[in-house]
């Protein structure tokens, strides 16, 4: 049976005629769409990356061995397997002043081999007794006590590729006790255990030929000590206190870095401001680019096209049914252009987040699959509404021709 | 009936006004084979376009069977316009990306308010209906002696043939009233006697007939013939 020969049978008829019009204008609707949908993404991953840091470091104070600031950012931001180590004594100096509300602190070990192991590891060490940093962020309750206490504490960030609920480290599996919530840094990719269950594996691997970077001893050393001030305290005079206390106990002997929480943030939020503004900017300029490109690459194509506009008039079509066939032809265009490079955009951001983070030096965090639906309907819709918005101009021209005189 | 009242019609050219009507008063009876002679610029193509409501007169009034169609608003002389009059032009005036059989079918598909009209009149389905309107396409065509053209493409046409395929498009909603521009232009004198018998035809069926043409031959046939 023959189609009914509608709005939409006449505009996709047309643009079937002008292939290569067709592509060109798809082709701008999809780098629309594209780049519109990356900067949604951008901005609210990097946004949500920043806040990330914020909520999971949760400490004001951080103490490291002085001049590993970086490389405590490579192991917080990005998850860069690290290690950097400092007495635990230090922690004993902190505890004695009267300028924090909680302390604990947190070893890092780094597998010179990756084919140990499930993935590159980077196991963290915590003191489950004392931890107010990963604890929170567990997804699902569990126990400390009790057999969980005996076998050992796992928590697995979020990108750690967790099967059955198990994990193997040197030829041993554990059982991972809760997995914690996602937060688009580096501890996405790091497994927490408790010190009793650092050092088996520690052990174990020597005892297997694998080395861990870590010096002998691991009790005795820490590689971050994280603090909570007390309310009347103030982060700077906390840090002085600390600094001073350290040193009366050290002297020269074990420097130490604090860093503040809120700097360690504010560094970052900067950077992250002068990327959005790039970001940002881009996309805007894409849009006008490509707004103005469909609306002349119609206005044109509408010159070429009054003949067959005239036959319609002659045949009875009023200006309503002319403008229905250049909104469908803008709806057509826009539809095919915003879902591929949705898809597109959707294809290339969510599986290379990490890499994308590595490369732009910040935390990325994806939004939740519903976040994302939602920024592509709105991309969806804004492609929309400027395809038909560009067109609008031709359908008005069109629909003040007096038409008759163009097919003599 | 169509009657033309006092119409003036003027056109600006870079040489000044130029006045194609002054006061031209017409009067057509139903089922006439009317042609219309002149010579090129007298305003014969202008006339049909005024009578189709294409073109509005600056001053005069068009009344087609008692509706003065200036006084219309665009959608509903659009919708008169698809429903009584047919149009054959000179040239090839089709939508090149469509079928014969399609170029055929589009008068009854481009104005929706007849679309929706038959649709609910004829109480059928919106398939019934395409079939109606597929069948009444091809029924033309054959009428016409094309129908081996259904699936062809305007290009593929050869001048005869694209004539007959202009007037079979223009009966697509069996109109009262048919105006045809030189549609004989470009095509052998066989073709053109059995073009002009076609318009015999339609003419002796009751339907008006209104045709220009600077060919006397052609305009031998009709029943009246008016010069501007």
């Amino acid at each position: 049976m023959e189609k009914a020969i509608t709005s939409v049978y006449l505009a996709e008829s047309n643009l079937r005629r002008k292939p290569y019009r067709t592509c060109a204008l798809v082709l701008i609707t999809f780098l629309l769409s594209f780049v519109l949908l990356s900067s949604f993404i951008f901005n609210s991953s990097l946004k949500k990356g920043i806040k990330g840091i914020q909520d999971r470091i949760g400490a004001d104070l951080m103490i490291v061995p002085e001049g590993y600031e970086t490389k405590a950012q490579s192991v917080l931001l990005y998850g860069t397997p690290d290690y950097f180590y400092m007495d635990r004594s230090v922690e004993e100096s902190v505890r004695k002043t009267d300028c924090w509300k909680n302390v604990t602190s947190q070893v890092y070990l780094t597998s010179v081999s990756e084919s140990c192991c499930d993935f590159p590891v980077q196991i963290i060490g915590f003191n489950p007794e004392t931890d107010f940093i990963v604890k929170t962020w567990a997804k699902n309750k569990f126990k400390i006590q009790e057999k969980e206490n005996e076998r050992g504490i796992f928590f697995a960030g979020n990108n750690v590729n967790v099967e059955k609920g198990m994990v193997r480290f040197f030829d041993s599996t554990h059982k991972i006790t809760a997995s914690l919530s996602k937060s688009g840094t580096g501890v996405d990719n790091v497994i927490y255990t408790d010190i009793d269950t650092l050092e088996k594996i520690f052990n174990d691997a020597k005892q297997k030929g694998f080395g861990f970077i870590a010096g002998d001893n691991l009790r005795e050393k820490v590689s971050v000590i994280f603090i909570k001030i007390k309310e009347d305290s103030t982060p700077d005079s906390a840090a002085l206190t600390i600094k001073n206390a350290v040193y009366n106990d050290f002297g020269d002997k074990e420097k130490i870095q604090i860093i503040q929480g809120e700097k360690f943030v504010s560094v970052l939020a900067e950077r992250l401001s002068s990327i959005l503004i790039f970001i940002n900017a881009s996309a805007f300029l894409v849009f006008i680019t490509a707004f103005l490109s469909i609306a002349v690459v119609f206005s044109f194509s509408l010159n070429e096209r009054i003949r067959e506009f005239s036959i319609l008039r002659v045949l009875g079509a009023d200006s309503f049914k002319l403008k229905s066939i250049i909104f469908n032809e803008a709806f057509i265009l826009g539809t095919a252009g915003s879902f591929t490079g949705i898809f597109f955009c959707l294809l290339i951001i969510i599986p290379f987040n990490t890499l994308i983070s590595e490369k732009i030096g910040l935390p990325f965090s994806t939004g939740s699959f519903l976040e994302i639906t939602v920024s592509a309907l709105v991309v969806f819709v804004i492609l929309l509404t400027s395809c038909i918005a560009s067109a609008f101009i031709s359908a008005v021209r069109i629909s003040k021709f007096e038409l008759y005189g163009e097919i003599k | 009936m169509i009657e033309i009242k006092n119409i003036k019609k003027f056109f600006k050219s870079p040489r000044g006004k130029v006045t194609v009507f002054d006061d031209f008063s017409l009067k057509i009876k139903e089922g006439v084979f009317l042609g219309v002679a002149g010579k090129s610029g007298a305003g014969k193509s202008t006339l049909l376009s005024i009578i189709a409501g294409l073109q509005k007169p600056d001053e005069g009034k068009v009344v087609i069977n008692g509706t003065d169609i200036f006084t219309l608003s665009d959608k509903e002389l659009c919708g008169f316009r698809n429903e009584h009059i047919g149009f054959v032009s000179q040239e090839q005036s089709f939508l090149e990306n469509l079928s014969v059989l399609d170029n055929v079918r589009l008068p009854y598909y481009i104005n929706s308010r007849r679309t929706k009209n038959n649709t609910k009149k004829n109480n059928v389905g919106k398939n019934d209906d395409d079939n109606f309107v597929t069948e009444r396409a091809t029924g033309l065509l054959k009428k016409l002696g094309i129908e081996n053209l259904l699936q062809a493409y305007p290009r593929e046409l050869s001048g005869g043939e694209n004539h007959r395929v202009l007037i079979a498009r223009a009966l697509m909603n069996d109109p009262k009233i048919i105006l045809a521009d030189e549609p004989t232009e470009s095509v052998d004198e066989k073709q053109t006697k059995e073009i002009i018998k076609i318009f015999r035809k339609l003419s002796d069926d009751g339907k008006t007939v209104i045709l220009v043409s600077h060919d006397k031959s052609v305009l031998g046939e009709c029943d009246k013939v008016i010069k501007l």
